[in-house]
């Protein structure tokens, strides 16, 4: 196994992730989930790995939903995916084929649909009647597994489209709540919060679509599977194995896989790869510009999403959490900042949280995403 | 029909032998990718490596040793199909890239020829062609990987666009078995930006530009490729090593530049490097090269670029603006889309930003008729800095990035504030202790040229030549057992000694016997140059004491006494300029240089320095608008004689490449 950064990954090439999967597992018995976390921490490899070990009597049907341009196209691959797993019973979308041979379409696979008004949600209901019949009758439950939700739907709403992203989200909603037989794991490179804000914002939608989802933020590697994925990918790499530069990398990267995967990767590009060139090739990950990370994309992006008086206040509450020598839960912060009003500090700080800027650690204490996001922040601001 | 020997800009057409045999310098990074890409697609995988470099930097040259070895792989075979489109194609859609990958497959018996697969989608008008293209793609590969060997990546992105590219990555994650391997001239924000589709899913591989001893492997190559063992030979010795170097200076550490450089060495037996012959063949070849590039352009971009390669120098915004009749914001916004596309460097001092063409070949292919003139004078010194075979300085580096944003430091130290220190050698004493010992070793006519050279040069660089002036030199008699050229160094440093202040018109003109020892060495510095024999470190520092005892004179006797003619002679315009790089290096007062050059410009009509250059308000203003090669022998010099604090304060890198 060698380092693949950016790859798309075999399931066996996961590594130090099977705790979390069968904590997922588990929720998934009762619930649908979504997967929080910033790009890069390997939500695609998470629900690849999820398939592979999925258990008995649940069936998967994964899907990436990024570049679909209508819901009528998401009708449609959805009903390609339906399709497909009925196709396993010797069976078909029987209410689905229906609905749209009353439209004229009787061949599905050579035209593109044009589902006008709501017929996409026409189609999309009974496609899931014909599911949750099916499914009981071979007493199995699906998991759409379902990639770039977020950006789908932040498609749909930067096409015109927010009256039908807001209609899908209900939707999706109602399905999970009518029918037993079905889960979803839904993950998005842009964060469901940032969305959400950006329909209330926008378009006045006051829904909480996500309330019957599980959110689960996906952590970094904890140490052991950290250790795992490095010696994994040092595996041909003999002279690099000691214990002392596994835990050094574990140390710099703070369990971040891509950061590991980065790491690795040119650390195998030396000559002798040692414990000496790990601070030259971790800085050459995390200095702008051109960065794998982009790190200058969590100062920029406040200012392209918030008006410029909330991330003003951002920068201010990102500052004090950063210079402050002790972690600061959320009346700390308060206090340092007693010149703002409270309840909008109180709502910056959930805006980082929601945008992983911030996460919680003990005892409600907030403390930067990451370590080197942190040493980044102080760096840029001169603090 | 003959093997095709060496293809600078289509190499991918050679041979596989030929394309390994001409591989040099990046023999470790191919093994890398070679093993890396293997090892994933063999496991199931899907990678995605992308190779950066500006035009000619080895990036198709790299594509293609990598298709042919990925091809041979046994590991691979039969499970695995390599696609290559020729990079002549261009797509502009996602649907036409699927097609060109489609073109390239093989007929397959089971699924039938591909031609008439390609018709059928082309006739398709119901707008799924893309989903259909990717069925047809999946169904020939019957469960095979694929990997995609695309150039120009950048462009492809340009113009599929954010929903393009969304697509695209949708199918690679959906299908998760078709790998990319790509090059590209610019790291677009869509490869790196967070927000983009493709953020984090490619390995970035800069290509750097060759070293010098790579450069001379690839010549050799070319000369082995060529069937011309005399090149080989001449290549190999220490002075073609020497001339290599000069040419890298030249052209960058490009392969393409090389390559072209080495069609216009001449025949076999011709001389190894001869630069001037090289540039001017190259100029000529690569015009309708570099004009077919611009034709690419917007017209006022490509004003820019001319501007540019006229004036040879970086340039600021304001004066771009000016010299091409634009306004400042729509100057900014060309430079801005140039920059991106890697055709133009910025440069950085302070808050000011100056700009300059990334490619040397386009500078060289581009100056127009009074440029060449200069371009040629350089290469008479550039020749000469590297004229010595044992000690031709440090490695040149990659010029167009040496200007780092926020160097140095205040400009202060132009005005004669605190001269430069050099960081003391390991094993000896202080530059005026040993200046001492050698000035003693020098006059008791002991053989010790090489070091009292090097000290003399510290010395004056440090404007520390104290020991020289109270060493009674100015007794003829003190002199009596030198011998030439040591002698003329003594005396013009000497002269400096007494002389050396930021402002000579300010110091009482007490010295009378120095005045005489001034002219006596006006009169004299004109033969003496160049001395054949002479090693080139006391030259060059000859070089740099004349200039000095020129700038003296021309203070204290301003238009005394007729200019001799020999100051036409090349020759002594090389040595000037390499005495004003020197100069320069040692933050020096420009006003002196300016009268010199005024004075020598109103007798004799030669411009010995651009006076545009002496206006700068000190010498770091002055570098930052030299020309890159010019700003790396600045560097050079600094690095020989340890200058930290000077290489700080032109925010110059330390590290030789």
């Amino acid at each position: 196994m060698r380092p693949n950064p950016g790859g798309a990954l075999a399931p066996d090439h996961v590594v130090g992730r099977d705790l979390l999967i069968d904590q997922f597992w588990q929720t998934l018995h009762v619930q649908s989930l979504a997967l929080l976390a910033p790009r890069r921490i390997g939500k695609t490899s998470i629900m690849v790995r999820m398939e592979l070990l999925a258990p008995e009597g649940f069936v998967v049907a994964r899907r990436n939903l990024e570049g679909l341009e209508s819901t009528s196209e998401f009708a449609q691959v959805l009903l390609e995916d339906v399709e497909q797993l009925l196709g396993t019973w010797k069976t078909k979308a029987l209410r689905a084929r229906e609905f749209l041979a009353k439209l004229g379409v009787v061949e599905l696979h050579k035209i593109k649909l044009e589902l006008r008004g709501v017929g996409w949600k026409r189609l999309l209901e009974r496609l899931f009647d014909d599911l949750q019949e099916q499914l009981e009758l071979h007493d199995r439950t699906l998991v759409l597994m379902w990639d770039e939700v977020t950006l789908f739907i932040a498609q749909l709403i930067n096409s015109g489209g927010a009256s039908d992203a807001m209609l899908l989200l209900d939707l999706l909603r109602a399905i999970r709540q009518s029918h037993s037989r079905v889960r979803m794991v839904l993950t998005g490179s842009i964060g469901f919060g940032e969305l959400l804000r950006r329909l209330r914002r926008e378009h006045g939608y006051r829904n909480r679509p996500l309330n019957d989802v599980a959110q689960r933020l996906v952590p970094l590697l904890a140490t052991g599977g950290a250790e795992a994925l490095i010696c994994a990918l040092l595996r041909d790499a003999e002279q690099a194995r000691e214990p002392a530069f596994i835990n050094e990398i574990v140390r710099v990267s703070e369990g971040h896989p891509f950061v590991i995967q980065l790491l690795v990767e040119r650390l195998l590009q030396q000559p002798v790869p040692s414990r000496a060139d790990i601070p030259g090739c971790l800085a050459a990950l995390m200095t702008p510009p051109g960065d794998p990370l982009d790190l200058n994309h969590y100062l920029d992006r406040l200012e392209r999403e918030l008006d410029p008086d909330a991330a003003a206040l951002a920068r201010a509450v990102l500052d004090v959490l950063a210079s402050s020598p002790t972690a600061l839960d959320r009346a700390g912060v308060c206090a340092v900042l007693a010149g703002h009003p409270r309840d909008g500090v109180l709502a910056t700080i959930r805006i980082l949280e929601d945008d992983f800027y911030l996460r919680r650690i003990e005892h409600d204490r907030l403390d930067f995403m990451f370590g080197f996001l942190r040493r980044f922040w102080i760096a840029e601001r001169g603090l | 029909m003959n093997e095709l020997r060496s293809s600078p800009y289509s190499p991918r057409r050679l041979a596989p032998a030929q394309l390994e045999a001409l591989t040099v310098g990046r023999a470790p990074l191919l093994r890398h990718l070679e093993h890396s890409i293997v090892g994933a697609v063999a496991s199931r995988q899907a990678r995605f490596d992308l190779l950066i470099g500006p035009r000619g930097s080895g990036k198709s040259h790299m594509l293609g040793v990598l298709e042919h070895r990925l091809r041979g792989s046994a590991q691979l075979a039969d499970r695995t199909l390599v696609v290559a489109p020729p990079e002549q194609l261009h797509p502009t859609s996602l649907v036409q890239l699927l097609a060109v990958l489609l073109r390239e497959f093989p007929d397959d018996p089971d699924v039938g020829p591909v031609a008439p697969a390609l018709e059928s989608l082309r006739r398709q008008t119901d707008g799924d062609q893309e989903r259909r293209a990717v069925a047809l793609i999946r169904a020939r590969l019957a469960g095979r990987s694929m990997i995609v060997v695309l150039e120009h990546l950048d462009d492809l992105f340009n113009a599929l666009g954010r929903l393009g590219q969304q697509r695209l990555r949708n199918i690679l994650q959906t299908e998760r078995s078709w790998s990319i391997l790509a090059g590209a001239s610019s790291l677009l924000p869509s490869f790196t930006k967070h927000e983009a589709p493709f953020h984090g899913t490619f390995n970035i591989q800069r290509l750097e530009p060759l070293s010098a001893a790579h450069c001379r492997e690839l010549l050799v190559a070319l000369a082995n490729a060529h069937e011309q063992p005399e090149r080989v030979a001449e290549l190999m010795s220490p002075i073609g090593l020497a001339r290599v170097k000069a040419l890298r200076l030249l052209l960058g550490g490009s392969p393409r530049a090389m390559a072209l450089a080495f069609e216009r060495l001449g025949g076999p037996g011709g001389r190894a490097v001869d630069l001037g012959s090289a540039l001017a063949g190259l100029a000529e070849q690569q015009t309708p090269y570099v004009r077919e590039q611009l034709a690419r352009i917007s017209p006022a971009q490509r004003n820019i670029m001319e501007l540019l390669a006229e004036h040879w120098r970086p340039l600021s915004v304001g004066e771009i603006a000016e010299r091409t009749f634009s306004t400042h914001g729509s100057t900014s916004g060309s430079i801005r889309h140039l920059r991106g596309d890697g055709l133009v460097v910025q440069l950085e001092l302070g808050r000011e930003r100056f700009y300059e063409l990334a490619d040397p070949l386009h500078r060289i292919a581009w100056a127009g008729e009074p440029k060449q003139r200069e371009l040629e004078q350089f290469t008479g010194v550039v020749s000469e800095w590297f004229s010595d075979p044992h000690d031709p300085g440090p490695m040149p580096s990659v010029y167009a990035l040496s200007g780092r944003p926020g160097g140095g430091a205040s400009i202060a130290r132009d005005a004669g504030a605190p001269a430069p220190t050099t960081q003391p050698q390991a094993s000896s004493a202080d530059p005026a202790t040993r200046l001492r010992a050698a000035l003693e070793r020098a006059l008791a006519g002991g053989d010790a040229q090489r070091e009292l050279v090097g000290d003399i040069d510290e010395a004056w660089h440090a404007r520390a030549l104290g020991p020289v002036r109270s060493s009674g030199l100015d007794a003829s008699s003190a002199l009596s057992g030198v011998a030439e050229p040591a002698r003329q160094v003594l005396v013009r440093a000497w002269c400096c000694a007494v002389f050396d202040h930021a402002n000579v018109e300010s110091e009482p003109r007490t010295e009378s016997t120095a005045a005489a020892w001034v002219l006596e060495s006006i009169n004299a510095s004109a033969p003496t140059w160049p001395v054949g024999a002479t090693q080139p470190a006391t030259r060059h520092l000859l070089a740099c004491l004349t200039l000095q005892v020129l700038c003296i004179a021309a203070s204290l006797q301003p238009g005394s006494a007729p200019l001799p003619n020999a100051w036409r002679d090349p020759g002594f315009i090389t040595a000037m300029r390499l005495g004003v790089y020197a100069w320069l290096a040692a933050r020096r007062p420009l006003a002196p240089l300016a009268r010199l050059g005024q004075l020598v410009h109103e007798q004799l009509g030669v411009e010995l320095f651009e006076p545009e250059l002496l206006r700068c308000k000190s010498a770091r203003h002055a570098v930052a608008r030299l020309a890159g090669p010019e700003r790396e022998l600045i560097r050079m010099r600094l690095i020989r004689l340890r200058d930290t604090d000077g290489l700080a304060h032109f925010g110059f890198d330390a590290a030789p490449t």
